[in-house]
């Protein structure tokens, strides 16, 4: 169930595809944002509700030319009134 | 006979006004008389320096925003008001210096954001609020933004002083109570997209030197993280004095300009400007609403000095309040039902209330409206809705683009704010630093109907709009 918004947000060269993925309950990396490519600003930002609990997240930056970079995340919503801006 | 003959002559003289310009035994008599004075009206410095918005910040990722378009503005802005009024008369002398970390977290926390659009130096806010002497004004200098923070027994108000970026926290002494009520009951969460650059990290440079962004913003800048197009009103802009054969509202335009609408030379120019010329000021009317006046000399400006009746201005606020009823008045004599909304937008930390200039904009629907007109080989640019020079309780010289605002039912879709920050990225080859990136309303002075775009407000004030095509 989606308790609270919070916000993947981040820099990245120009052209660099975002994604963001969610683990399922059976640990497998779903996709749930991004997949776009990062336009001149180098910023991207990519909405998230957050499940009650745990949420493995991983954020991968992939460029053209097969460089890519991940991220993981661990966010813990324990309740209704906290959050957790990830960064 | 003859006494009748006589008393029909006076009247038919004061009437018409059948006098020259300038200095004239009938025209100061007329002047001193008891009918023709202007009327008094309120104050107008609380709506010209309000802030643009509120930001209510609660726990648990809610978070709302309010212009003075919602209803609740209002509602909040009294309680901050309160709270603001202590501190400006309790205020401790030497105030707890704090991390700038620990200013901005207070977007994290249940917390009252006020943010002003332009730089307010603290003694007008005094002076807005009604304080006389205060120790906070020896202490902080100037402020664009201030955070109420509620505690268990206590209201913590941060700041960060604009002059040399020190911020500081002063501890209120009431009880937090009805501050902390006021952000539960409007916390509702409007705005639960909208993450602060603070939030987002895009308040200074990457760690990655490889990326050398072409903008970085103010932490305080609200973002919408959405990702979706923004729907916004257009508006119908429509031109007062755009009727040339209405001859009585001229003639009454240029009575409150102080001329005799029976003597006062007239011409037409290349421009199609109607141009009304004295020995001491020229009146320009342009087809598009664009109003210029200038007086040849200070003394022979428009006198404030009648307003209300009383004698020289004593502070900054009496003096903008002086000349915002006058412009106020200028409205009525185009006609208008409802005053347009303005906002004083330009840098008054070092005015001297004797003499001053500024400027002020419209705002509609808690939208700025960002003038940009362009002008001509024979008309000067404008970039605001009015430019105002003040001396010695007189207006010397003014440009105005005259404007009746109206919401329409149509509405467009603007593109996400991100394809807008890369937009503004692309085009640029420099880096720079922004004060806001919002909808602004954009009037070019020729449209009839006036759109929004994105607008990023650089650090230096100027304003660029990004547009779709």
């Amino acid at each position: 169930m989606a308790e609270a918004y919070c916000a993947v947000s981040g820099w990245a060269v120009q052209g660099a595809v975002v994604s963001l993925y969610r683990a399922n309950y059976a640990g497998v990396f779903e996709w749930i944002a991004g997949g776009t490519a990062v336009g001149g600003s180098g910023m991207f930002f990519m909405p998230v509700w957050l499940n009650t609990g745990r949420n493995s997240m991983l954020v991968r930056a992939e460029t053209s030319d097969g460089r890519y970079s991940q991220i993981r995340c661990d966010v813990n919503l324990i309740g209704q009134g906290i959050s957790f801006p990830a960064r | 006979m003859v006494l009748c003959s006589v008393v029909m002559t006076f009247r038919l003289w004061f009437a018409e006004k059948l006098w020259p310009e300038g200095y004239n035994f009938f025209s100061v008599w007329n002047s001193l008389s008891p009918f023709e004075k202007q009327e008094f009206s309120a104050p107008r410095h609380e709506e010209l320096f309000m802030p643009d918005r509120v930001v209510v910040n609660c726990v648990g990722s809610r978070r709302s925003i309010y212009t003075e378009s919602n209803q609740e503005f209002t509602t909040v802005y009294e309680i901050a008001k309160k709270n603001l009024t202590r501190w400006l008369k309790e205020g401790q002398a030497e105030p707890e210096k704090i991390a700038e970390k620990l200013y901005y977290d207070t977007l994290k926390t249940r917390s009252l954001l006020l943010q002003y659009p332009v730089e307010m130096p603290v003694r007008v806010l005094g002076q807005l609020m009604e304080i006389g002497e205060s120790a906070v004004y020896h202490t902080v200098s100037s402020v664009t933004e201030l955070v109420l923070v509620p505690k268990e027994s206590d209201v913590e108000l941060l700041l960060m002083d604009k002059k040399d970026g020190t911020v500081y926290r002063y501890l209120l002494g009431t009880d937090g109570g009805e501050l902390l009520e006021a952000i539960n009951r409007y916390g509702t969460g409007n705005s639960n997209m909208m993450l602060s650059a603070y939030e987002l990290g895009f308040y200074r440079q990457p760690e990655d030197l490889e990326l050398v962004p072409k903008l970085i913003l103010n932490p305080f800048v609200m973002l919408d993280t959405s990702n979706q197009s923004q729907k916004t009103e257009v508006l119908e802009a429509k031109v007062p004095f755009g009727n040339p054969d209405d001859m009585e509202q001229v003639e009454e335009l240029l009575r409150l300009f102080g001329y005799n609408p029976n003597t006062i030379q007239r011409y037409t120019e290349a421009s199609d400007a109607r141009v009304f010329v004295s020995d001491r000021s020229t009146l320009r009317l342009y087809p598009d609403g664009l109003l210029e006046y200038n007086a040849t000399e200070a003394r022979y400006g428009i006198s404030l000095r009648d307003m209300e009746g009383a004698g020289d201005a004593q502070t900054f606020l009496e003096s903008v309040d002086r000349t915002a009823d006058w412009i106020f008045k200028l409205f009525q004599t185009t006609g208008l039902e409802e005053m347009p909304k303005m906002r004083v937008t330009s840098d008054i930390s070092e005015q001297h209330y004797e003499n001053f200039s500024f400027t002020m904009d419209y705002q509609v629907n808690g939208r700025p409206v960002a003038v940009n007109y362009e002008g001509s080989e024979l008309v000067n640019p404008l970039h605001h809705g009015a430019m105002l020079e003040i001396q010695d309780d007189r207006i010397t010289s003014m440009r105005i683009l005259l404007r009746d605002y109206r919401i329409t039912e149509e509405q467009i879709t603007n593109m996400p704010l991100v394809s807008a920050l890369d937009a503004f990225s692309v085009a640029t080859e420099e880096s720079y630093e922004a004060e806001d990136v919002s909808l602004y309303f954009i009037d070019n002075g020729r449209e009839e109907w006036v759109q929004a775009c994105w607008s990023v407000v650089l650090s230096d004030g100027e304003a660029v709009a990004i547009s779709e095509e």
